[in-house]
């Protein structure tokens, strides 16, 4: 059986959804919606105090140009909605231009007229001029051929787009090359795609007709414009018009900001390109639309947005390298819903709070002290209060408890070490790339900063900066950890900005705004730099190069260095890095503070404001912008002070909300009503097994009291010579090898291995069954049953164990016939609960 | 030789359809009429039509100049001794060793023109499994963990599985690139073996001592009547998780759930057919798991295996006895165990979806070495490509007149990876996103 494309589409959707990265825009990218597919209810007017229409007044100019009116209607409450589909539509003049019912003018003859908008007794009026009707208009291979094409789906990355194409058909992505692209319609292969003397027979229309077999099932119909317009530029011989006026921009009517309270559940778009000879023209009909979350709205092939269900998602709009994207939200009264929420504790409840109301999601309750215990000591130490600590806590009857503790564990050195480490995965600390003398001092190093809880910006510049011998300057490993120009502008640009750049080393970014050209400006800053080895064993010097440039791969010149919005000259004599650190670490860096702040809410709360936490993009709306801003403001305007930002977020009752969901937040996984419970890292867990067996994990390469989630590097036991079937727990739960500085390293991913480890495990079958185990101690020292739980119980949750829970585990070891073995089986399935294996 | 399938691509986008089509009205009674070239390239969507894929590492880097890619009319110091017999595709021949392959050879493709860059065994291994060399940054992943990965994990068994350890006797560590690399341990191989009785071991499953599945339901009773009501956590990913641990639970406890790893389930004339050697038992159990739909299986030409004398078995890796050993024991064990597995998975409908393929590391010197064996030869080895979509019944890719070089265009194995995961449905998009196997491209001439 042949699978069709939709079925295909649908199959590679589910199956990426595994994949981390770009999910929601992978399926975006491979849907072309017609909007009968969507399901569209009958648009309800209600009763609008007035309507508007945009534009006011417009020139069509040329037969092939039209224009997407939009009508919008304000109603008493304040709302609004649009109302293009619902508005009857007059043209004074009907020899002049016709308009359709999605509100499309199309022109007839040259001529002045007006244009009506009527809903009920309601109208709007626009001007419009019809001009050069009579002057025939090719079509324009770059303006519009290489536009359909895109629009089509042809030129996307999972067709033609493919760097090698498909089907032997390749096409520049996204249309960036129109060079090349001319040559592969026109020329290549002998012409044979289109076909002059019959159009509508080339190869170009007839495969995505689906008259010739073709992989990428059907892509136009004959009654579409799209089809209309590539027959008609066939038809007129394949003209190009390379050197017409550049598209400097496109806009997207209306902007940002919009919402619409369901049942107003469409909103039509309109966008208007602008070309460097000072001309504007519609070209709604010729972009292409997608949605950020589809679950919240599904944008139609003619731009209009249609929402799903509450909640906000960018529609992202594309013409030629042109993206821009607009934020959408749809709200919606839900039945029996009356908001209630603590007194906000400081920023960070308000603007959670704010979103949260506006779309109708109740926030949890506050936890219990016992969850906030565990959690708090998770998240600050990476390990389990003791069984006196958490006693201290739960017996203290101060208000203010929660905030001493949070103060108690930021000054403790078991934060250093715990945070410490998630920069060591940033920073890929780890033998491998930097020697074990290399990484331990840049572990210690790492250490240092966050003792000294070091600014943030001068951070980031001694790394960035760094120059010297790696012994003596540790931050230079940073250099060391990549291999060349192009790793060290990437690792740069997404650990401190948030980009995911490498895209644009080959072709413009697909998803965002970054060029080629922008890629090699970045890179310049990073060309110099030069490293070489000493006579000691492990030892790098870093130095930068008084010369060298980068090249454009395509235009072979030098580029200069760049950054987003610099126009001063950036080509520093000296040191070019101290150009890009300065502008990296100003103040009013669109990036710099934003990503760490994000970073810090990522590791606290589980899931990044921006998501993933490292992939800051327009087409990746923030889930709470004001709040992502209000962070970054205070961060920067304190200094960059991370443990500052970390207590604030802390302190937050969005912070110490339950876990537990209510009825009016179940289906909230978007904006923080409550905590997202979510498995111990590899690190927490093993070390949680130790403390809770009394059986810590040993490391080679470390101090004995070291813990795993204080482990300098990941690789510092001598050459691993295991053969496969050896299982390492670390790993197997996720420890990233630091190869990457991309967070996403750390698997957070279901796997059988790590059930069976947890069932038939060697690490945790020594821990249980050891003769110095902790159950097998208590044992000896003859305390009782209800003893030996209680102290398990503080132990693995944090809290003691209920009448029931009791009653469970001493019915249990009473019918057992052997009591330490009855204890492993207790002690194992204490492990197993959810309550131990997840932060809640 | 015929000159069909034989493209000659000028780039790495591969043969075009004109070409197909010119190949094709050149040599009408091989391929048929043209309808049926038509059909073919109607059947072109396959990209995702592979639902299990079974590697057979061959490891230790086979002698293709024995094998598959016979050269009688090379000088004596290359040609070896072994007489050549036509297979049922047109004017391919096998060497005299391997009988049954060759009368099904419409079953399946030949290329002849693969090349690695590596030409020891570890740094060939990571090539050939990974595409890309072993100190070329970060370890990159195994082909089956990118499939893997794209297909997910938490079903009731592990989405990549290991047969056999596979690690010739020479070889002295594992080599990096056998598992996830950049994607993880997550993703390393689940490992299974059979012997050559077929009995089949699961180290992760054997038991630790004083477990037993009483006691492993014991446990897990206690656990469900721990787990109160009122304890429950709502978290994203947690059912999942509970799926996943009951599917633990269920391999260590329920014999029920181990039954695609039970080779007694098979008639005793199936497991005949297979060859009792722990390949062509490994081999049975690969089809097992394939009915199962796991979505990568590796069998490797295991540690130990069929031993020459005890404890002193290289796999593939003749550089003493080859002539002998290739007739007596590889070539039979593997024209056994081969053919079987198609015929098997061809009458159980399985090899529309399930991609079969069979290679080495490298293959070994068409000139014959001074101790009467062969060495080392990473400029040319022979892979063969089976069902999943590959149009059967051709020989892709030519060596030059002593099997020394490919004189068509070299086949990688980041060639041989790309395919793999574009026919399991992991496009170039997919690929980009995974961060794996950057530039490589799809042999189109398969598809």
């Amino acid at each position: 059986m042949k699978i069709t494309w939709y079925q295909s589409t649908i199959f590679n959707a589910l199956g990426l959804s595994a994949c981390l990265l770009f999910a929601k825009t992978l399926n975006a990218e491979n849907v072309l919606y017609e909007e009968a597919e969507l399901s569209i209810s009958p648009i309800e007017a209600g009763k609008p105090l007035r309507l508007e229409i945009h534009p006011k007044e417009f020139t069509l100019s040329g037969n092939r140009q039209q224009l997407q009116i939009l009508v919008t209607a304000f109603y008493a409450d304040g709302e609004s909605a649009d109302l293009t589909r619902a508005a009857l539509y007059k043209v004074a003049n009907t020899d002049c231009a016709s308009v359709n019912d999605r509100g499309v003018v199309v022109p007839k003859i040259d001529g002045s007229t007006t244009v009506r908008a009527s809903v009920g007794k309601l109208h709007a009026e626009m001007v419009l001029d019809v001009k050069n009707q009579d002057k025939p208009e090719p079509v324009s291979f770059k303006f519009q051929t290489l536009p359909v094409l895109s629009k089509a789906g042809c030129s996307m990355g999972a067709c033609h787009g493919a760097p090698h194409g498909k089907g032997g058909f390749r096409l520049s992505l996204r249309a960036f090359d129109p060079v090349l692209d001319l040559k592969t319609l026109v020329h290549e292969e002998f012409g044979r795609r289109v076909n002059l003397l019959e159009p509508e027979r080339s190869l170009l229309l007839a495969k995505p007709r689906m008259e010739v077999a073709h992989e990428g099932g059907r892509r136009l119909r004959k009654g579409d414009l799209e089809h209309q317009l590539l027959k008609d530029w066939i038809r007129e011989g394949c003209v190009a018009d390379i050197d017409a006026s550049a598209c400097t921009g496109i806009r997207i009517t209306p902007g940002t900001g919009q919402f619409r309270r369901l049942p107003h559940h469409v909103q039509q778009f309109r966008v208007e390109a602008s070309f460097a000879d000072g001309s504007t023209r519609d070209v709604t009909h010729l972009a292409v639309f997608e949605s950020s979350d589809e679950t919240v709205l599904k944008v139609s092939r003619h731009g209009l947005a249609v929402g799903v269900r509450r909640g906000e998602a960018a529609v992202i709009v594309r013409y030629l390298e042109h993206i821009q994207s607009t934020l959408l939200s749809f709200v919606q009264d839900v039945s029996g819903f009356e908001w209630k929420a603590p007194n906000p504790v400081n920023f960070v409840d308000s603007h959670v709070y704010k979103k949260l109301r506006k779309f109708q999601y109740l926030p949890s309750e506050p936890c219990r002290d016992e969850e906030f215990l565990r959690r708090v000591y998770l998240d600050v130490t990476g390990l389990l209060p003791t069984p006196e600590q958490s006693l201290r806590f739960l017996e203290d009857k101060q208000s203010d408890k929660r905030q001493r503790l949070i103060d108690e564990l930021l000054d403790s050195q078991n934060y250093t070490a715990f945070w410490s480490q998630k920069w060591g995965d940033l920073l890929k600390v780890s033998a491998k790339q930097m020697g074990i003398s290399g990484a331990l001092k840049f572990h210690n190093w790492i250490q240092q900063s966050i003792v000294e809880n070091r600014p943030y910006d001068e951070f980031a510049r001694s790394i960035l900066n760094a120059n010297g011998s790696n012994f003596i300057n540790p931050a230079t490993n940073f250099y060391r950890s990549g291999s060349d120009t192009s790793d060290h502008m990437e690792s740069t640009t997404q650990l401190f900005m948030g980009t995911r750049i490498g895209c644009a080393k080959c072709h413009n970014h697909p998803y965002e705004r970054w060029t080629q050209d922008n890629y090699y400006g970045l890179s310049a800053f990073f060309n110099r730099i030069n490293t070489k080895k000493t006579g000691r064993k492990d030892e790098v010097v870093v130095w930068m190069d008084r010369e060298g440039e980068v090249h454009h791969p395509v235009s072979k010149k030098v580029v200069e260095p760049w950054v987003p919005g610099g126009e001063d000259s950036l080509n520093q004599k000296k040191d070019r890095r101290k150009a890009f650190t300065q502008w990296l670490t100003s103040q009013n860096n669109p990036f710099f503070a934003k990503v760490e702040v994000n970073r810090i809410w990522t590791h606290l709360m589980g899931r990044g404001i921006v998501e993933p936490f490292d992939d800051f993009r327009d087409t990746n709306p923030p889930a709470n912008k004001s709040l992502l801003e209000a962070l970054a403001e205070d961060f920067a305007v304190n200094g960059f002070d991370r443990r500052r930002t970390i207590r604030t977020i802390l302190l937050s009752n969005t912070y110490q909300a339950s876990s537990r969901a209510n009825e009016f937040n179940r289906d909230d996984k978007r904006f923080f009503s409550h905590y997202p419970a979510r498995r111990l890292t590899a690190e927490q867990l093993l070390d949680a097994l130790g403390d809770l067996t009394g059986m810590p994990e040993k490391f080679q390469g470390v101090r004995a009291s070291t813990r795993a989630t204080q482990l300098p590097a990941p690789d510092l036991k001598p050459h691993d010579r295991g053969k496969i079937g050896e299982i390492e727990f670390l790993k197997v739960f996720g420890m990233p090898e630091r190869q990457t500085v991309c967070e996403c390293e750390r698997g957070d991913e279901t796997s059988l291995g790590q059930a069976l480890e947890l069932y038939n495990g060697k690490t945790l079958h020594r821990m249980l069954t050891h003769s110095e185990t902790r159950h097998r101690k208590l044992i000896r020292q003859k305390l009782s049953d209800d003893e030996i739980l209680r102290e398990l119980y503080l132990r693995a949750y944090a809290r003691t164990p209920d009448p029931r829970e009791s009653e469970i585990a001493k019915q249990y070891i009473k019918s057992a016939e052997n009591r330490e073995k009855a204890y492993e089986d207790l002690v194992w399935a204490l492990v197993n609960k959810d309550e131990f294996l997840f932060q809640h | 030789m015929l000159g069909f399938g034989n493209f000659n691509a000028q780039d790495c986008s591969g043969p075009t359809r004109r070409s197909f089509i010119k190949t094709a009205a050149a040599v009408p009674f091989t391929i048929g009429s043209t309808s049926q070239v038509l059909e073919a390239a109607q059947a072109a969507q396959k990209s995702g039509r592979v639902k299990s894929v079974i590697l057979l590492w061959l490891w230790g880097g086979p002698s293709h100049v024995d094998t598959f890619d016979p050269k009688p009319d090379a000088p004596m110091e290359y040609r070896g001794p072994f007489g050549t017999i036509p297979t049922r595709t047109p004017g391919m021949h096998f060497t005299e060793l391997l009988p049954k392959m060759a009368a099904r050879s419409n079953k399946y493709t030949v290329i002849r023109s693969n090349v690695t860059t590596n030409g020891g065994h570890p740094g060939a291994g990571t090539v050939g499994l990974t595409g890309f060399e072993e100190n070329a940054g970060p370890i990159q992943p195994n082909f089956g963990s990118i499939v893997a990965k794209h297909r997910g994990s938490a079903e009731a068994l592990p989405p990549f599985f290991y047969v056999g350890r596979g690690i010739p006797r020479d070889l002295p560590r594992r080599i990096e690139g056998y598992g996830g690399g950049t994607l993880g341990k997550a993703y390393d191989p689940f490992l299974v073996s059979a012997n050559e009785r077929g009995q089949v071991s699961i180290p992760q499953l054997d038991l630790l001592d004083g477990m037993s599945p009483k006691r492993i339901q014991n446990r897990k009773k206690m656990l469900e009547q721990l787990d109160l009501a009122e304890r429950r956590l709502d978290a994203a990913g947690i059912e999942q998780w509970h799926r996943t641990h009951q599917s633990a639970y269920g391999l260590l406890a329920d014999p029920a759930a181990r039954k695609a790893f039970d080779l007694t389930q098979e008639s005793d004339k199936t497991r005949g057919k297979y060859g009792q050697t722990t390949f062509g038992q490994g081999c049975l159990l690969a089809r097992r798991l394939a009915e199962a739909r796991v979505p990568y299986i590796q069998v490797n030409w295991s540690e130990y295996v069929e031993t020459f004398s005890p404890n002193c078995d290289f796999g593939w890796d003749t550089h003493i006895f080859n002539f002998e050993l290739l007739q007596d024991r590889h070539c039979p064990i593997l024209d056994r165990a081969y053919s079987a597995l198609i015929d098997d998975l061809d009458e159980r409908g399985l090899l529309d979806d399930t991609l079969l393929l069979a290679m080495g590391e490298f293959g070994r010197t068409p000139k014959i070495s001074n101790r009467a064996a062969r060495e080392h030869h990473q400029h040319c080895y022979f892979s063969i490509w089976a069902g999943g979509g590959i149009e059967p019944g051709r020989c892709i890719g030519e060596s030059d007149a002593k099997g020394e070089r490919p004189i068509t265009r070299p086949i990688t194995p980041l060639h041989v990876g790309t395919t793999i995961a574009e026919l399991c449905g992991v496009g170039a998009k997919e690929r980009a996103e995974m961060k794996v196997l950057d530039g490589g491209s799809v042999i189109h001439e398969l598809i």
